[in-house]
């Protein structure tokens, strides 16, 4: 293995005037170039991107925070509407008792109407039955009394003596 | 002997001199290699950048991020101060990575020139290798030679990685300790700046000021020490990693360098991040005013005291 090196410390490492400017005119070009091109170049773009992500997240952000206030609204109108609901249903079911109550007085009363009516026409049904079966109990008699008697009797006048008797006996059992 | 161990030169090969005026060594061209590659680079990852990066833009944008964020790290708050180091942070990072990655390229320090003289000279001590290969003669393939032998090591390599040249690295520490001085004196003014060297003031306090007097004084050293040892560490590293591929590479030619290449790509990235984070720190700690640090360390004595008491 052979080390060469030089006589002077400075020219053993290489190190010499010229080598050295031209490194460091080197360098200042990379330095120039990187600072003024390519490094602003990628750290727009990572800029950009990051504007980009950030508003989006703000989006979101937001969206998420409009999307917690509609439900919340949608909440409250969905408890508003049910509230009103069961009052329609309280209403209703009250009207629909108001309603039944009416209709079952209303039928009752034409039930008692009915029912008078036809109290009264059994009445005067059954005054006519009585009046009916009066006629046949003096015919009754009639011809039982004639029967009896074994002679004719005047029908006209005993039929109107028969009638007052039927009558008067009516009028007896009716007191 | 199939090959010699390379010769090792501390000082970069001239490799042409146009006009006997320009003489362009190993390392400038490999300098310029570097240049290239890096606009090449950032060419290739920002053309066509989309929002949604993939592939390349993607290995671009993730080494931006990434010092961004070791800037804004060290720096904190201060977003003026950040913009104006990351340039210069990141700079130093991307050249120097770049430019030590070439240590572990083919080609590098194996691909040059022949030194015919020397070769001449060698010519006498002709010994067969693996039985057939003169060593004495160089493989010829037109203009594609192949050097076997004692005469394996006779060449000028026309790349060499740019960080092994003691020029480079001492002109980038300059820039990096020039730099931070120049933010010293941008951020807290001349007066304040200098006071950190030139403390007389701290002779009020009486005779115990010139304890801070002497440490100001030391700080200018301290200061020239940082070019040394920014220059010398990046340079030493990347010098010793190509040593150490070539000393591998002829005592375990081919297996050693699955070992030692992944090493050296370590070290590469290491070195960039040692030199970028200290410029970075330096340049910080420039920026800071006595005061401010004064401020800082007797907030924190009070917050030592407020805990204990509260423990107490």
């Amino acid at each position: 293995m052979t080390l060469i090196l030089a006589a002077s410390p400075l020219e053993g490492l290489g190190i010499n005037t010229f080598a050295f400017l031209s490194q460091l005119v080197s360098f200042i070009i990379v330095l120039i170039l990187l600072r003024k091109w390519a490094l602003p170049t990628v750290q727009r773009m990572l800029d950009r991107r990051a504007a980009i992500i950030r508003e989006g997240i703000e989006n979101a952000e937001r969206a998420r925070e409009e999307l917690k206030n509609a439900t919340a609204r949608a909440e409250q109108l969905l408890a508003e509407a049910r509230r009103e609901a069961q009052e329609v249903i309280a209403n209703a079911q009250r009207a629909a008792e108001r309603e039944a109550r009416r209709i079952e007085e209303e039928a009752l009363a034409r039930a008692r109407q009915i029912e008078q009516q036809q109290i009264e026409h059994i009445r005067q049904e059954a005054a006519r039955a009585r009046a009916d079966l009066g006629r046949l109990v003096v015919n009754l008699s009639i011809a039982a009394a004639s029967k009896v008697i074994s002679k004719s009797v005047d029908s006209s006048d005993n039929r109107r003596l028969v009638e007052e008797f039927v009558n008067a006996s009516q009028a007896t059992k009716g007191q | 002997m199939l090959w010699k161990f390379p010769e090792v030169s501390l000082a970069p090969e001239v490799i042409w001199n146009p006009g006997g005026i320009f003489p362009i060594t190993n390392t400038l061209l490999c300098t310029w290699i570097t240049i290239l590659a890096l606009v090449a680079f950032f060419y290739f990852g920002t053309r066509n950048a989309s929002l949604i990066p993939s592939g390349f833009q993607n290995f671009v944008e993730w080494i931006v991020e990434f010092l961004v964020n070791l800037v804004n790290g060290v720096v904190g708050s201060r977003k003026d101060k950040a913009a104006r180091f990351f340039p210069w942070v990141a700079s130093f990072f991307i050249f120097i990575l770049c430019a030590n990655l070439m240590d572990v390229l083919p080609g590098i320090d194996t691909i040059g020139s022949l030194k015919g003289e020397e070769i001449a000279h060698v010519g006498g001590n002709c010994a067969p290798v693996l039985g057939f290969l003169p060593s004495c003669q160089p493989l010829s393939l037109g203009p594609i030679h192949f050097l076997f032998g004692n005469i394996s090591n006779l060449i000028i390599p026309w790349f060499r990685p740019p960080t092994t040249d003691l020029n480079l690295t001492v002109a980038m520490a300059l820039l990096s300790v020039g730099a931070t001085q120049f933010f010293g004196f941008y951020h807290l003014g001349a007066k304040e700046h200098l006071s950190k060297y030139f403390n007389f003031r701290a002779l009020r306090k009486g005779p115990m000021g010139l304890i801070d007097v002497v440490v100001g004084l030391l700080e200018i050293i301290s200061e020239a020490a940082r070019i040394i040892s920014f220059s010398f560490r990046l340079f030493g590293n990347i010098f010793a990693g190509s040593l150490v591929l070539a000393a591998f590479a002829f005592i375990l030619p081919f297996v050693a360098a699955i070992i030692f290449i992944p090493f050296e790509i370590f070290v590469a990235v290491m070195q960039a991040l040692i030199f970028a984070l200290l410029t970075l720190v330096f340049m910080e700690i420039g920026t800071t005013s006595h005061e401010a640090h004064e401020e800082h360390l007797v907030e924190e004595e009070q917050k030592v005291l407020q805990g204990e008491k509260a423990a107490a």
